[in-house]
């Protein structure tokens, strides 16, 4: 492990992290444009260099991605990555609160914490870890897609039939194309595009980012008054804050590892999960969505942690949890790298270097975020007719490289008006987004233990894991009620009716 | 008088422009980099053979030009076979992909089959096997098999639904009654989970992830080779306990329709010297592939064979 340190050092991989990190970020900050199709965008490159070379590139950029997405959700409220949507929240509220150095800070703060602590898990606890993810078969990964379904819940801001509404209409936006339980085509209503369904990325990309760029065009005369000023003070966190938001950081860096080693699960979900974790254990729990710096350590913290996270399963089993992962194995197997219990043992030089960079390159993050926010903080003064155009062309292009198709643009586009019109209506976008990912999820993995069980709901009954998962869920549905407050489930509903109620005497 | 020279010479010119025009197109052929579209994603085995192909093409300047790959996943390959199928025949579109032309035809995520394409080559072909988990009770197929008659509905086959490895299954299964209940799963390694956690007793694999799959806890009870295979020595073949089933996953290159034959036959030409050279026969190995090139009438033929016997499996797939 020292070697592979020690190697990292030496100019050549040491110029290699540098430049993928850095272009990692930059890839983070633009919307559109994700970590995952850089890696992909680049592998070909990575033929000509050497497996150790190749794979600090690659880890590089992962880590430099994810981190990325802080700084334009925070200064623009436009996501650069689909995991920074839940830092947008409330890192914008921050800002626009005349502390953006603040939200930034304790983002970024966030980020190195999730990612040491996953480093620490991916050296310590690999083996361990990798067992719990072969555990998780079709029913575990439902109970516990069903525990995420229950945040919606605590997601859903004042109203809760809004929430469910949004979330119901997200997963039905998910249905069109495949089902893959049965290997058949549905929903596409005979339109051909419509046959891989919506990728989630530019649903994603088109709802919080395009919306937020047509949104802010419309205002353009108040944007300029009401601009995030350029006031990085605070941007480095002290001592104290590490040690206030100290569990909260530990606990959102579990959250991002656990959701790191199941496979399919991914940083999104891990930080959505963080965050409503965060805002039900929370003492101030109004204050998210509005600024809570709460809200922003739990956020940036746990979909840091994914990175280390996903690595485990990769490494030990051969397992990738995700796109990003799945460009690495691709990556591993042109260089003839097998991953696996065997890479330790006949390829260790790299193995250790896929960790040494891990650690390293959040390191090298964390430096040049800190820096680099004040020179993006510049640019956030360039006039907003040279910033949302360019935006929006990174945001098209992201969206045609993802598949090489026209459509993903189109729908990118679409979902652009879409955010807006729930925007308008005051619908909750999170639950939309919980409903989007989640629901397929639920519903391919509820099927595929059916499958499994031949047609009997009760085989869930017979496995602890996915028990024990279903009871919490159970939990967070009550929650509301058993911490006391007066707005529970039944009073929620209630103010909605009286809302819709028809006023008297009318038609 | 003097006009009908001039209007003789005028019409040669004419001719010979308008007949060198096309002759200058057709040499050459590429003059823009070719697009080989894989309907798959990115890291997967067709991806890794593509960039090979590409990479190789490239380094020994076998084009002029470039072959560049682009992915284009979805619907079982259907979305990227269509783009290709759509695209204009001019022989800078091509497709690598595999027997996933006729089965998304078969469960109707295509309208659409390999007869709406114009055949270019096979190249490379790797045999499927079915495996256990290595803590598993069943040592061999015939366990399997036994545990399978007794209790019907009792051994889990992790697959996914509607690919070519699962048809893989459902010809073995019909020639053996083995009749598994299938579980999704969406791609390799989560058909890996499924058998190391104990979610299924059996799965499909390739020979090309054998290297992964080996290492992992997993083990080859059976494959499907037409004759024991040098990458699985001491595993039985279907064929050899009296199943007569073969199934190799074989990389198919197909043009638009109408593409025309002297640029098929340039691109025929270029991958015949990709096949040659010593660095192809080398994935080959890697990939525990056999190495074949089909070209012509026969791959034509052939292509029409596989087609037959995946679409009469049509009724046992569940829809």
């Amino acid at each position: 492990m020292l070697d592979a340190f020690i190697y990292l050092l030496t100019p050549q991989p040491f110029l290699i992290m540098i430049c993928g990190v850095l272009l990692g970020i930059m890839v983070g900050v633009l919307p559109g444009i994700t970590a995952g199709m850089l890696m992909a965008l680049v592998l070909p490159f990575t033929y000509y260099m050497t497996s150790v070379n190749a794979v600090t590139l690659l880890i590089s950029i992962f880590v430099g991605g994810v981190s990325g997405g802080l700084i334009t959700a925070t200064l623009m409220r436009i996501p650069g990555e689909p995991n920074a949507i839940m830092t947008c929240l409330d890192g914008h509220a921050l800002a626009k609160a005349g502390h953006p150095g603040r939200a930034l800070g304790l983002g970024n703060a966030g980020s190195i914490v999730g990612g040491v602590m996953s480093w620490f898990a991916l050296v310590l606890l690999a083996p361990p870890l990798a067992k719990m993810a072969i555990a998780f078969g079709p029913w575990e990964n439902f109970a516990i897609v069903v525990v995420a379904l229950m945040l919606i819940v605590s997601l859903s801001g004042g109203s809760m039939l809004k929430g469910m509404m949004a979330a119901l209409l997200g997963a039905m936006l998910s249905f069109p194309g495949v089902d893959e339980n049965s290997g058949t085509l549905r929903l596409n209503f005979g339109f051909h595009q419509l046959d891989a369904g919506l990728d989630i990325m530019p649903v994603m990309i088109g709802l919080f980012a395009v919306s937020q760029v047509i949104a802010d065009t419309l205002n353009i005369e108040q944007q300029d008054t009401d601009r995030v000023r350029a006031n990085m003070r605070g941007i480095l966190t002290s001592f104290r804050d590490y040690g206030r938001h100290g569990w909260n950081m530990l606990r959102s860096s579990l959250i991002g590892i656990a959701m790191g080693v199941l496979p399919g699960v991914g940083a999104t979900i891990a930080s959505i999960v963080s965050y409503t974790t965060a805002k039900n254990l929370s003492a101030t729990p109004e204050e998210f969505g509005k600024g809570s710096e709460e809200a922003i350590v739990a956020a940036e913290t746990a979909n840091n942690a994914t990175t280390g996270g996903t690595l485990i399963p990769l490494l030990t089993l051969g397992i990738p949890g995700g796109l990003t992962d799945a460009v690495l194995l691709g990556a591993l197997t042109i260089h003839n790298l097998q991953p696996g219990p065997l890479l330790y043992i006949k390829s260790p030089q790299v193995v250790n270097t896929i960790i040494a960079s891990h650690l390293f390159a959040h390191i090298v993050m964390f430096i040049f975020m800190t820096i680099g926010v004040m020179l993006f903080a510049r640019l956030m003064l360039l006039s907003r007719a040279w910033i949302f155009p360019t935006i929006l062309v990174f945001c098209v292009i992201g969206a045609y490289v993802l598949n090489n198709r026209g459509f993903d643009a189109w729908v990118m586009v679409a979902f652009g008006l879409v955010g807006m019109g729930l925007e308008f209506v005051r619908a909750p976008l999170a639950p939309f987004l919980i409903g989007f990912l989640l629901g397929p999820l639920a519903e391919k993995e509820l099927r595929s233990g059916l499958m499994s069980s031949g047609g009997d709901y009760a085989e869930i009954l017979t496995r602890p894991i996915a028990l024990g998962l279903l009871v919490v869920a159970l939990l967070l549905l009550l929650w509301p009620v058993l911490r006391g407050k007066r707005r529970g489930i039944p009073a929620a509903l209630k103010i909605d009716a009286d809302v819709i109620r028809l006023p008297p005497g009318g038609g | 008088m003097t006009k009908l020279p001039h209007l003789l010479l005028g019409a040669l010119a004419i001719t010979f422009a308008a007949s060198a025009v096309p002759q200058a197109r057709a040499d050459n052929f590429p003059d823009r980099p070719i697009r080989l579209v894989v309907p798959f994603g990115v890291g997967g085995t067709s991806d890794i053979y593509a960039r090979v192909i590409s990479r190789i093409i490239e380094e020994k300047k076998i084009l002029p030009q470039p072959v560049v790959v682009l992915n284009v996943p979805g619907a079982g390959s259907a979305v990227g076979t269509r783009q290709v199928k759509d695209a204009a025949a001019d022989g800078y579109t091509l497709l690598f992909s595999h027997q996933a032309v006729i089965t998304a035809g078969v469960m109707g995520l295509a309208d659409f089959g390999p007869e709406e394409l114009e055949p270019i080559a096979e190249f490379g072909r790797f045999c499927s096997v079915y495996a256990v988990a290595e803590a598993s009770p069943y040592k061999t197929f015939g366990d399997l098999l036994a545990a399978g008659k007794k209790n019907p509905g009792s051994i889990r086959e992790s697959t996914n639904i509607g690919s070519v490895i699962h048809f893989a299954s459902l010809m073995l299964s019909d020639k053996t009654g083995l009749n598994p209940r299938y579980v999704r799963a969406s791609a390799t390694p989560e058909r890996i989970t499924h058998l190391l956690g104990g979610h299924a007793e059996v799965a499909v694999f390739s020979i090309a992830e054998l290297g992964a799959v080996k290492d992992n806890g997993v083990r080859v009870i059976l494959t499907m080779s037409p004759e024991p295979d040098r990458f699985a020595p001491n595993i039985p073949t279907a064929r050899s306990l009296g199943y007569d089933t073969v199934f190799c996953v074989r990389n198919w290159i197909f043009a638009p329709k109408g593409t025309p034959a002297e640029r098929v036959s340039a691109i025929t030409g270029a991958l015949r010297k990709v096949f040659d050279t010593p660095e192809m026969k080398q994935e080959f190995e890697k990939f525990s592939s056999e190495a074949t090139l089909v070209v012509g009438t026969e791959f034509a033929d052939l292509v029409a064979s596989e087609a037959k016997s995946l679409r009469a499996m049509s009724n046992l797939v569940p829809k």
